[in-house]
């Protein structure tokens, strides 16, 4: 099951939160391997540590003790200030709520990771984006006049605009109805499928779990895999 | 959308902290530019009125340096007096080409309470005014009661030559016999008329208070004026010393106004840093959200500066044209604060104080954003998705 040239290889990942004198494990020496292009979705009870592994995987958080290969590379010990430079070039998050810039349109919510890497005369890229999203139309309008489903379509093509290999979207349909719901696992599969972007979602619904290639099941900071 | 563009966003979603910010900087910037001009056109004004006094070197009773160089600029009262044998010494020393006694006092309107300064002078005082441009004052005789009168006083009471002088609040009738040119000094308030008819009216028969003093060219100053003090009971005055004297006696005045203006940009800079600190903590999210999106501290750092440099420069700016349109109230409340201070005006505006009162703003930007760009910095990712953590 190792493979060292997976694009993620965790091992005996451990995370501990210290809240008084009380130690949480959140992590419990997770082993997984992640290859291309798969599509993985992390289910589990909530604080079972679903967020955790992927704030850790994309590198918001720091593991306690492990081994966390990206691409081939040890990135467990890298600083916060470098990982900036790993998630431009490997990330992009999606979140259940879905933190877009209230003051930017549409448009300029999908130029940040762009602005911020230096490539925003790349403004192509960001008209596909949109129109694959579906939201060309409402491109300059502000979140706060969008529908939920359409706040997570924008998002999702902020995550995506600066062509990440790996797309992280912890409990993305968590604040969506099912219809809205559906529709961001169909643009998932296209993302997968013809961008071949790996994808790991955290998510509750199984119904929405049984269209990923994986199911990584989580309690209590332990993992196994169906 | 560039940075410029995240940092406008910003400003307009908080519109009236943005202007309250900027009022702040606005009301900073007009009590350090009023400052920085009045400290200029103090000096300007001062030496403006020296100018026009003419005189290079001036004797006084011994004892009294001080108030009797206020004295010759403004009047006011002074017990001792030099006397006509004092001022033959004076004017017979080789060196001197002219010496013009001078015996003044504050008079006043009896309807108008219009202050003005009655002036007894010789003739030939007129030499020692460059800017009237005449050589004397002319007058019928020594005791004519007569009287040149500044353009002020004739243009404010409508006089004109050969009216008789309003009743001030000396007895004797007295006739207007010219109006001087403008000079945009004291003496466009003054009244001119001979010694002997002011020594009459002010009951100081045969005295005078000073003796303004022109040397021969090529004399030099230092050495006549040692030993013009050999005169018993004279002093001579310098210029320069006169102007030392007046900048000392409003020194402390000057010093209290720093200490308030400097109160007032520490209050300002308090202001402005909570301010800051305040817009931060309200997109803590949003800036952790754009860590993960690739932001790195230093590009976060550059829109908060650019709002800073915005609120900060427009504040500048802003402040600078108020201090401009209002510089006849806040030139008014100085003179309040300073007494003596030279007629003319006070304020001077140069591209030195401009530009130095905008580096001064700037100095103050980067100073306010030290604290807040630290904050900024030690913003992480996970904070922009902590509330999802259950
Ligand atoms: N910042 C934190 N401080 C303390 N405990 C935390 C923190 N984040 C998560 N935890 C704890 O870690 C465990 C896993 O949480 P999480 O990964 O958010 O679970 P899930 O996303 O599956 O709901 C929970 O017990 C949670 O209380
Ligand atoms: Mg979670």
């Amino acid at each position: 099951m190792k493979n060292p040239n997976s694009l993620i290889l965790l091992t005996k990942i451990s995370k501990n939160y210290h809240r008084g004198n009380e130690t949480v494990h959140a992590l419990q020496e997770v082993d997984l391997s992640i290859e291309r292009g798969d599509f993985i979705a992390f289910m589990g009870a909530s604080g079972s540590g679903k967020s955790t592994l992927l704030n850790v995987i994309g590198g918001l958080d720091q593991c306690s003790s492990g081994s966390y290969l990206l691409n081939g590379v040890e990135v467990s010990k890298v600083p916060e200030k470098k990982w900036i430079y790993l998630r431009r070039q490997w990330f992009g998050y999606v979140f259940q709520s879905f933190h877009l810039i209230p003051t930017l349109t549409v448009k300029e919510n999908i130029e940040l990771p762009l602005l911020f890497a230096g490539k925003q005369k790349l403004q192509d890229k960001i008209h596909n984006t949109l129109v694959e999203i579906g939201l060309d139309h409402r491109m300059n309008h502000l979140p706060s006049q969008l529908s939920g489903g359409e706040m997570q379509r924008t998002a999702i093509a902020r995550a995506v605009v600066h062509n990440p290999p790996i797309l992280i979207a912890d409990e993305p349909t968590g604040n969506l109805d099912s219809e809205n719901a559906t529709m961001i696992f169909r643009l998932f599969q296209t993302l997968n499928q013809k961008h071949n972007i790996t994808i790991l979602c955290a998510t509750h619904d199984p119904a929405l779990a049984k269209q990923c290639s994986r199911i990584v099941l989580m309690k209590d900071g332990t993992m196994w895999e169906e | 959308m560039n940075y410029l563009g995240l940092a406008a966003a910003n400003l307009k979603r908080r519109k009236w902290r943005t202007l309250f910010s900027v009022i702040g900087i606005t009301a900073i910037v007009m009590a350090f530019f009023s400052l920085v001009t009045f400290a200029q056109g103090y000096q300007n004004a001062l030496r403006k009125e020296f100018t026009s006094l003419g005189i290079q070197i001036l004797a006084v009773p011994k004892g009294c340096p001080y108030e009797m160089t206020i004295y010759v600029l403004h009047g006011g009262h002074i017990e001792k007096s030099l006397t006509m044998e004092q001022f033959y010494k004076v004017r017979e020393h080789p060196s001197v080409s002219l010496a013009s006694p001078i015996l003044l006092q504050k008079v006043v309107h009896k309807d108008t309470h219009m202050e003005t300064v009655l002036y007894g002078v010789y003739p030939d005082f007129a030499k020692l005014k460059p800017l009237w441009n005449m050589e004397q004052l002319s007058f019928h005789h020594e005791k004519a009661n007569e009287c040149w009168i500044g353009s002020n006083i004739a243009k404010t009471l409508s006089l004109k030559v050969g009216d008789p002088l309003p009743p001030y609040y000396f007895e004797q009738e007295c006739t207007i016999v010219g109006v001087l040119p403008k000079t945009r000094t004291a003496d466009d308030q003054f009244i001119f008329a001979p010694l002997q008819t002011v020594q009459h009216i002010l009951g100081y028969p045969q005295q005078m208070k000073a003796i303004g003093i022109q040397l021969k060219e090529g004399e030099k100053v230092g050495a006549v004026m040692e030993e013009l003090s050999q005169i018993p009971d004279v002093q001579i005055v310098s210029y320069r010393q006169a102007e030392y004297t007046l900048n000392d006696l409003v020194q402390s005045t000057r010093n209290l106004i720093q200490i308030a203006i400097w109160f007032i940009v520490l209050m300002g800079m308090i202001g402005i840093v909570n301010t800051l600190l305040m817009t931060i903590e309200d997109r803590r999210k949003e800036m952790g959200m754009m860590k993960a999106l690739g932001a790195t501290s230093l590009q976060l750092s550059y829109v908060v500066g650019m709002e800073v440099f915005f609120i900060i420069l427009s504040g500048c700016g802003l402040g600078m044209i108020m201090s401009w349109i209002f510089n006849k109230g806040i030139e008014n409340l100085l003179r309040l604060l300073v007494s003596n201070a030279p007629s003319g005006s006070l304020s001077y505006y140069s591209f030195s104080t401009i530009v130095s009162t905008f580096l001064f703003c700037i100095f103050l930007g980067f100073l306010a954003s030290i604290i807040p760009l630290r904050t900024v910095r030690k913003i992480s990712p996970l904070e922009a998705i902590q509330d999802e953590k259950s």
